[in-house]
């Protein structure tokens, strides 16, 4: 039996439904997973699947850290996320670095809860990422442009 | 750039081979080979891992009672893993 994943050829959501599949049979993220993962005492099924896991969320990863996300037509749920606020937010995040929820709530001259949650959920699909400087949380993105191609 | 993973099972006489293997623009980068025999439990296999820049390594876990091997006997387990290795290693680098 022999099993080709194509990876270059793979849209970023047919990854994401590749990395969903085995949470839902884990129930828990990768990160989550390796915290309590020993190579040494794994059975075989967590050994292969571990290995498929790690190089997937390595696209990934590798995809939304690139400046130019390229998107396909079956990324159409991940488009639908990008509401005219997200993407405002987006775009004020590739010219200002480290921002604030209340830095870019003064920027855009919106109330600030509905940038916290918008924050939260482009930092869940993971294109943006945030850290903790004295207690503040600073928002980030590697993005630079969106690409969404039609064929 | 081409990028794919490749996952392989092959039905042997005693066991069951897992390949999993990494290919970038037609080069295998990164592999694991595991073999867990029909009789074994899962979590009892023989693993051959490689990652870039790092040495191939194999592995067994197999449960056992308290070892008490002679010397003879580990002598040639040792040998017989010193040619098996270097036969596993070199089929990979020529793959």
């Amino acid at each position: 039996m022999r099993e080709v994943l194509n990876l270059s050829s793979m849209s970023i959501s047919e990854i994401l439904q590749k990395i969903k599949m085995f949470e839902r049979k884990y129930g828990k993220t990768l990160s989550e997973f390796l915290k309590d993962f020993d190579e040494n005492e794994a059975n075989v099924e967590e050994l292969v699947d571990v290995f498929i896991w790690e190089e997937l969320e390595k696209e990934l990863k590798r995809r939304l850290l690139s400046p130019k996300l390229i998107l396909s037509p079956k990324d159409a749920e991940l488009i639908r996320l990008l509401s005219p606020l997200r993407l405002e937010i987006l775009s004020i995040l590739t010219k200002h670095k480290n921002l604030t929820p209340s830095d870019i709530a003064k920027k855009l001259n919106r109330p600030l809860g509905s940038i916290v949650s918008a924050l939260s959920l482009l930092e869940k699909i993971g294109l943006i990422k945030s850290r903790n400087i004295d207690g503040r949380k600073y928002y980030y993105t590697h993005l630079e442009e969106i690409v969404i191609k039609l064929k | 750039m081409s990028l794919r993973i490749i996952k392989e099972i092959h039905k042997l006489p005693r066991g069951q081979l897992y390949i999993i293997y990494v290919e970038k623009n037609g080069k295998i980068i990164k592999y694991r080979y595991v073999y867990n025999g029909y009789n074994w439990n899962k979590d009892e296999w023989i693993r051959l891992d490689h990652k870039p820049e790092e040495p191939s390594h194999l592995h067994i876990r197999r449960r056992t009672q308290i070892i008490q091997y002679e010397l003879e006997t580990l002598s040639k387990i040792f040998n017989e893993l010193h040619k098996i290795s270097d036969q596993a290693v070199m089929v990979i680098k020529h793959a």
